[in-house]
């Protein structure tokens, strides 16, 4: 792993309601390789029915592109919760994040569904 | 001669006739028997089988021992009474729930199979002994107060019955019995949510949570509140502990409070196989590193220029000294088997990530910075160990050096076990692991101090299930006494005597709360043998059965609690109009009495008490 997580994975709201609003996600990494290129993956477990809400529907998984820095640096991305059917069994769903660069680092968040 | 005859002569010479009781002693035997038989049982009714109502009170009172679930009598019957005893301080509300078990007869002392402390199975969970009501003492003194005592008067019980009983009381947690809880979370919600080693490998827990699961955590947590305070419900309204919570509320109170704790156990989880991944490829790098031919080369060749350049011999110690480097450590599924292996595990290793960080270092240094000068030439101390043309032994080629300064680069050999040994050991589990840990450990404090503030003043029931008790049943006999008049004889007298009722009777309970007469026959009917206590004999057409008395017996019914009216025979001797005929026969008549009990006559304070329905 080059790239280096300083502040794990955090969710501006750790508590929503489906479907959500935009959760922000935040994480602060650096490289230890002086900067390198990433591909940051966000997963929801396929067993049950609560998916990512995007611009091109519903889906369990988003990929994005990053370039992570020498230097500690906080980064962002937005997703949105929404379930396919009606109503869920879920009282938590962990977000996982993958972040592939010179080598893989896993992460996590938990988001709390409310009635 | 008449052997019941005594004749003599009078002075004037009449023959006087005296007729001679000649049965006389027969007859006070037979008196006697009667009244040895009576007297105990008038007696023993007249002193009262029902003990007299304590000086304070009207209604007899039963102490209950709580915590021995015993009562200190056997139970009245017929009559409201008052359970007392001593409660737990803080008490601030006591219920009684009573079930009926069914009857004491016929089974010759054998109890109705309960179990004390339980309640029993299929009945209704408020009794039903008395249509649903539970008797309930609210503590109107300080609750706090030490030693409070309980008082609370309940409906009357049948006669001859097996009854189970349950006292709950109603209390607040007190600030103990909430630390005490909060400790208890703290321990629930880190094992739970942790997972189970013997269950799961993969620990810790780091999936979504369903309902079900949160169901579960809350079902522990009641439990634990309830052996915590010794209750056996929680009935505060409106919290995840009392039965009544809504579904919905339980998962979102619960899922708030245990999200941070996730989050960072999901983290720690992700954390540690990210440990797992960097490990398995440090390892195979450092093993490819201590078998590397050109790092054994440079560290023989400084070896070799030792002598002559002593700062060669420090750089071949700190080429021998990385070589040297173990693998890192592994972690095992034992090391993740709680927070507390994991922190140890981290803590355990941290002087081996140091050790090898410090000596990769210093070789990464060596190669990367001390091997060159900025122009590609090789150092001074190691020029005469580069062979201008193809190496000799214990001479390095100048592609070696260029392979070594390029090992010495981040992506190189040594710079990446450099960089990974700094990852592993100093960010992850020194850094990142420590900080979630903490973090975690932080969450589930706060779960168990938010707990200790929700709980404590809380209101809870505890309960206290007794055995079967029995109520009384040997109340059948009670004693009174009256005027007998039997028409056919043109006479009354006063007799005493004992009636034997067909089921228990208690004096004290009045007969209008049963019922209408005819509702309440069995409570009034009874059989009635006694004695006149004076004689009915008039020595010319009767004479008494024994002596001066004679046997009254009869059916009588009570016409109000202690007014009875009885019709029956009077059993007497009936003598012979031949006044030379001493042969008494035995004979009867019907007889009407009016008689009252003689238990209530040193309690009457006026006649009208007597005719209290």
């Amino acid at each position: 792993m080059a790239v280096i997580i300083d502040e794990n994975l955090a969710a501006s709201s750790t508590s929503v309601s489906l479907p959500s609003g935009p959760i922000v996600l935040t994480q602060t990494l650096h490289s230890d390789l002086g900067g390198e290129a990433a591909v940051i993956t966000y997963t929801l477990d396929g067993r049950h029915n609560v998916v990512f809400q995007t611009s091109h529907g519903q889906v369990k998984e988003i990929q994005v592109k990053a370039n992570v820095p020498a230097g500690s640096r906080q980064r962002t991305d937005t997703v949105r919760l929404a379930e396919t059917g009606g109503g869920t069994a879920m009282a938590q769903v962990q977000i996982k994040q993958l972040i592939e660069a010179e080598t893989q680092v896993h992460d996590m968040v938990m988001i709390t569904i409310q009635n | 001669m008449d052997k019941g005859l005594r004749r003599f002569q009078t002075a004037g010479g009449d023959l006087k006739v005296e007729r001679k009781n000649h049965r006389s002693g027969s007859s006070g035997r037979w008196a006697g028997l009667v009244w040895a038989l009576l007297l105990p049982l008038v007696a023993r009714t007249a002193l009262g089988q029902v003990p007299p109502p304590p000086a304070t009170s009207d209604f007899d009172v039963v102490q209950v021992d709580l915590n021995g679930q015993t009562f200190n009598r056997v139970l009245p019957f017929d009559v409201p009474f008052i359970f007392a005893g001593n409660v737990p301080a803080g008490i601030t509300e006591l219920q009684v729930r009573c079930w009926q078990l069914g009857t004491t007869k016929g089974t010759k002392g054998v109890k109705p199979d309960v179990v004390a402390g339980k309640e029993p199975l299929g009945k209704p969970a408020d009794g039903d002994c008395w249509e649903g009501k539970v008797p309930t003492w609210h503590n109107t003194i300080d609750p706090a107060a030490p030693n409070p005592q309980f008082r609370v008067l309940v409906p009357r019980l049948e006669a001859e019955r097996y009854y189970q009983f349950k006292f709950s009381f109603t209390k607040t947690v007190t600030a103990q019995q909430a630390a005490d809880f909060a400790q208890q979370v703290a321990g629930i919600v880190d094992a739970a949510l942790w997972g189970d080693p013997a269950v799961t490998v993969d620990l810790p827990v780091s999936g979504d949570l369903t309902t079900q699961e949160l169901e579960q955590i809350r079902d522990r947590l009641i439990l634990a509140l309830r052996q915590v305070t010794g209750a056996d419900r929680i009935v505060q309204p409106g919290t995840i502990f009392s039965d009544d919570a809504a579904l919905d509320k339980v998962r979102d109170e619960l899922n708030g409070l245990l999200n941070p704790v996730r989050t960072a156990q999901g983290q720690i989880h992700a954390t540690l196989e990210n440990y797992q991944d960097e490990i398995a490829n440090l390892n195979a790098s450092l093993q490819t590193l201590r078998t590397d031919a050109t790092l054994k080369k440079l560290r023989d060749a400084l070896a070799s220029r030792a002598t002559a350049d002593p700062s060669a011999q420090d750089h071949a110690d700190e080429v021998a000294a990385a070589l040297a480097v173990a693998d890192a450590p592994v972690l095992l599924n034992r090391d993740r088997q709680s927070a507390a292996a994991v922190a140890a595990f981290a803590q355990k290793n941290a002087a081996y990530f140091a050790d090898a960080s410090a000596k990769i270092a210093k070789l990464r240094d060596l190669l990367a910075n001390k091997l060159v000068t900025a122009d590609g030439s090789p150092q001074p101390f190691l020029a005469p160990l580069v062979s201008t043309g193809q190496s000799a032994a214990g001479q390095l080629s100048t592609a070696d050096v260029t392979a070594l300064v390029a090992m010495g680069q981040p992506r190189g050999l040594v710079g990446s076990v450099d960089r990974a040994l700094a990852r592993t050991g100093q960010n992850m589990l020194q850094g990142q692991l420590s900080n979630l840990l903490a973090n975690r450990a932080k969450a589930v404090a706060a779960i168990a101090q938010e707990y200790r503030t929700r709980v404590e003043g809380m209101i809870v029931i505890a309960g206290s299930t007794t055995g079967s008790f029995a109520t009384q049943s040997n109340n059948y006999i009670s004693a009174d006494t009256g005027v007998v008049c039997a028409p056919a004889l043109s006479d009354c007298t006063t007799y005493a005597g004992t009636n034997i009722y067909f089921r228990p009777i208690n004096k004290a309970a009045p007969l209008s709360q049963f019922g209408n007469f005819f509702q309440t026959l069995d409570r009034r009917l009874s059989l009635t043998m006694g004695l006149t206590v004076q004689g009915i004999g008039d020595d010319k057409t009767r004479e008494d059965l024994f002596n001066n008395q004679s046997l009254v017996l009869g059916l009588g019914a009570r016409l109000t609690n202690s007014v009875r009216l009885t019709g029956g025979a009077l059993v007497f001797k009936e003598l012979d109009p031949n006044p030379l005929v001493d042969d008494p026969k035995l004979t009867t008549t019907y007889f009407f009495s009016l008689s009252f009990d003689i238990d209530v006559v040193p309690a009457l304070k006026g006649i009208g008490g007597l005719f209290k329905p």
